[in-house]
């Protein structure tokens, strides 16, 4: 099946909003990185809209989408619906700031938020769940799509705390620990994937793993989703965990982002590759 | 209830494709794009002992269309006579319908910004006639008609049918056309 991009990166940033997002909330209940949650709030806010931009492109009437939300049994109403609570939940947190409301305000809304954004990323791939996809019938690409959004959203906060260095030295390594877990469970998803397909009801040599570890998407599995996506990000962040106090972060941060993402596209790209129907004549 | 549909009798079907021309002209469907394809399948086996046959796919007016189920707007739905139809001032052209449908007969029209697909000549059915493509079909191999009824054509050469009866890959969704091979062996 041909790659659609603009899904593809809809997907990829609105997952890596999640993730900042998720981590703001978080250091709410931590008591952590007091200085970088608005940051935060705004990056998930911009790559919301540059992910929104995104997937309007992919619509033939971007301006008939208020029509998405007559049939709430479909998963893109359920969608949109998680995409406007999202919006909601963090303009208002940022408000919220703004205006030094208290605590456990903030902490309401930020929960709020975080369960607002780990739907939004499980659904982002709960999506392409179909049982006339047999290689995208499986939890496993929702649980994939959430584990992209923490692993994006992670070291994008970690690249904005290691450049703006405002925050404790802890914090820095929470986040560099969170990435190091998140890339972790990423790992783990991939290789359960790879297993599944083996197993899948419906073999055909089009959702064969064989595709993935030697055939024609092996390329694009082992550079892109192995090297790039997991080895490197775990290899760095692992270093960047016993490293002397005082070192500097951002290249463990800024390389990890870059490879992350590189990673996120290619095994979304892959996804698009093994989407064949059930029907074996297409 | 009714559920209108076509059954195939792929041993009449000879390949020649003008099912797939009527439907372009009845429809004013555009170059490039098809709501009705015939294909090929096989050969297979080993000579002298080789076997191929043809097979005309359409949307299949699923009894619980996955189309239906999946589309955000409402705009693909099925109607009490079982056609399923798509809504062109309603749809958003997102294309889920063509990731969910198993068959790719849902195909997206980038002028309109639409998804559009067979829609069994509807209005040709309203008005007493038949689909194009089983007027058109030389060979006779299409049977047009509801299969809800016990008592109509299509039914009746249902019953026939017996083991020589299949349908497309169901995953649930009940595809309504229906397909009679007896002279080759099922491989779709």
């Amino acid at each position: 099946m041909e790659v659609s991009w603009s899904l593809v990166f809809y997907t990829l940033f609105v997952g890596m909003g999640m993730g900042a997002f998720g981590y703001v909330a978080i250091t709410e209940w931590l008591g952590t990185a007091q200085r970088s949650r608005l940051a935060g709030s705004i990056i998930a806010l911009v790559a919301m809209a540059v992910g929104g931009v995104s997937s309007a492109l992919h619509l033939g009437h971007v301006e008939r989408v208020a029509n998405v939300l007559a049939n709430l049994s479909s998963n893109i109403s359920q969608e949109l619906i998680l995409v406007i609570a999202m919006g909601v939940f963090v303009v208002l947190y940022i408000i919220l700031l703004q205006v030094g409301a208290s605590d456990i305000l903030r902490k309401i809304i930020a929960t709020l938020g975080l369960i607002a954004a780990v739907g939004l990323a499980f659904m982002n791939g709960q999506i392409y769940v179909l049982q006339a996809r047999p290689a995208w019938n499986t939890i496993l690409w929702p649980l994939i799509y959430t584990a992209s959004a923490a692993v994006l959203g992670l070291f994008t906060m970690y690249v904005w705390t290691a450049i703006r260095k405002q925050e404790d030295e802890s914090v820095i390594k929470g986040l560099n620990t969170g990435a190091l877990v998140a890339v972790g469970v990423q790992a783990i998803l991939v290789i359960a994937y790879v297993i599944y397909l083996s197993v899948a009801p419906f073999p055909t040599e089009s959702r064969s793993p064989m595709r993935l570890l030697g055939g024609d998407l092996a390329l694009i599995f082992w550079l892109g989703v192995v090297v790039l996506g997991l080895i490197i990000p775990i290899l760095l962040t692992f270093r960047s965990r016993t490293v002397k106090p005082g070192m500097s972060f951002l290249t463990t941060a800024a390389v990890g982002l870059l490879c992350t993402f590189v990673g996120a596209v290619a095994i979304r790209a892959i996804m698009y590759g093994l989407g064949t129907s059930i029907q074996q004549f297409l | 209830m009714t559920q209108y549909a076509i059954l195939l009798d792929l041993d009449k079907c000879v390949g020649c494709h003008s099912c797939t021309v009527a439907c372009k002209i009845e429809n004013d469907v555009q170059l490039g794009r098809f709501w009705s394809k015939v294909h090929q399948i096989g050969p297979s086996g080993t000579f002298p002992d080789v076997d191929m046959y043809f097979l005309p796919v359409l949307c299949q007016h699923c009894h619980d269309p996955e189309c239906v189920r999946v589309c955000p707007t409402g705009a693909s739905y099925k109607r009490e006579d079982g056609i399923v139809l798509v809504d062109h001032d309603i749809c958003i052209g997102c294309q889920y319908c063509v990731l969910a449908c198993p068959y790719g007969v849902r195909v997206f029209n980038e002028e309109e910004g639409v998804i559009e697909k067979c829609t069994l000549c509807a209005h040709l059915i309203e008005r007493g006639d038949q689909p194009a493509c089983v007027k058109t079909c030389i060979g006779k191999a299409r049977i047009f008609g509801d299969i809800d009824d016990p008592e109509s054509e299509i039914s009746q050469a249902i019953l026939a049918a017996g083991g020589a009866l299949h349908t497309l890959a169901d995953v649930g969704n009940g595809p309504s056309v229906k397909y009679i091979l007896r002279r080759s062996t099922w491989r779709s």
